[in-house]
């Protein structure tokens, strides 16, 4: 480095610069001891080094000499003044802020909950469907299988009826009726074969059937 | 525990930093009402903002960065710092001569003298160096210029209070 008036007396490697802060011990571990190291050789901040421990020194001096006023009471009640007014309090309700890992898991369970709440509306998989089929759906009423007419025996029970109907794969598309007719409708690709073969095993379930017909039309 | 409106951690910070930052503020301002305005403002700052504090830099140097535009603010409002260096010279003459019982304490009147008469920015560097004992970085950090500008800044802060030192009479000598 060429000396001019500006740098003149600086230390050629710039070490002066750190000196500061190699007194007030804040400097990196290596920069530390590369600026120890380098005090021992060099007389510019040998210098400077003694000039920069007078001057802290006589700041220190000067500093300590003012009086500090204890004004812990009054902050206090400036505080409580600011938290008695209605924002104060207001305020006083907001939560206070979680630590890190607290806010991380309360922002994962506000995702997940809007994401289920997403998919339960959107319901891409038709799991409704897929997973609780009633006896009576709509997707059945618009087809196009055969209908019966089943009447059950008095005091047979619904668990019983139903067990019947999923039986024959049939759905519910009227009644009971207040005679007690249920219309059941079965799968549209059923033959003529496959149809008399249903209403035979229908006929000679006897004790819970009581009659059992194609509906006509 | 400050951001959860703890009035004993908040009296512990006030034990530990009120009295830094009163005097850091003394110092740049030069007198003691508005250090104390801006001491108190920076307490509350603290109360009302802990909750903003993310930890990303030690709480000292968060409370210090309050204060340094704290009274960034204040010199705004007021005329420059500066004094004149011809009338340092002159004032400095007026004072009484070296084997006088008084030359300590006239010394430190002219060390304060001295500092009274840089800049801000030079004032800043100075006291958080000397006085604070912050790092290169964390100084950097609350006065929001690079490193570098730091190390410069101080090595001018130091030449200039030399030079008025030894306008003074007293050739650099605290």
């Amino acid at each position: 480095m060429k000396p001019n008036k500006d740098t003149a007396g600086r230390c050629p490697e710039g070490m002066d610069l750190l000196l500061p802060w190699y007194l007030n011990r804040t400097l990196e571990k290596t920069e530390h001891e590369t600026v120890k190291k380098h005090l021992r050789s060099c007389s510019i901040c040998q210098e400077e080094f003694a000039a920069i421990k007078r001057e802290q020194k006589g700041y220190q001096a000067i500093a300590e000499e003012v009086p500090v006023p204890q004004t812990f009471p009054h902050l206090m009640a400036e505080i409580e003044k600011r938290e008695r007014t209605i924002w104060g309090r207001i305020a006083a309700l907001i939560p206070r802020p979680q630590p890190t890992f607290a806010a991380a898991l309360i922002a994962t369970q506000f995702i997940v909950i809007v994401g289920l709440v997403g998919l339960l509306a959107l319901n891409p998989w038709g799991a409704g469907e897929r997973f609780y089929r009633t006896l009576s759906g709509p997707a059945a009423i618009e087809s196009n299988g055969p209908r019966l007419s089943i009447l059950f025996q008095d005091g047979v029970q619904e668990k019983t009826a139903r067990e019947v109907i999923l039986e024959i794969n049939g759905t519910i598309v009227r009644g009971p009726s207040p005679l007690g007719v249920y219309t059941v409708e079965l799968p549209s690709e059923m033959n003529p074969e496959e149809l008399q073969g249903v209403i035979a095993s229908l006929r000679h379930k006897g004790d819970i059937i009581r009659f059992v017909e194609v509906e006509e039309g | 525990m400050i951001a959860a409106g703890d009035h004993q951690a908040f009296r512990e910070i006030y034990d530990r930093y009120y009295k830094r930052i009163y005097l850091y503020s003394y110092r740049l301002l030069g007198e003691g009402e508005g250090a104390k305005e801006v001491a108190n403002e920076v307490m509350l700052e603290i109360w009302r903002g802990a909750k903003r504090f993310r930890g990303e830099s030690k709480p000292s140097t968060w409370m210090f960065g309050i204060a340094v535009n704290k009274v960034r603010k204040k010199i705004k409002g007021k005329l420059p710092p500066y004094e004149d260096l011809e009338s340092v010279g002159e004032e400095a003459g007026e004072r009484s001569a070296p084997d006088t019982a008084t030359y300590q304490s006239e010394l430190r009147e002219r060390m304060r003298t001295a500092i009274n008469s840089l800049s801000r920015e030079h004032r800043e560097v100075l006291d958080m160096t000397y006085y604070q004992g912050l790092s290169i970085k964390e100084i950097a950090a609350i006065m929001g210029c690079p490193a570098n500008t730091v190390k410069t800044r101080m090595f001018y802060a130091r030449k200039r209070l030399g030079g008025i030192l030894q306008h003074m009479g007293i050739g650099g000598e605290a």
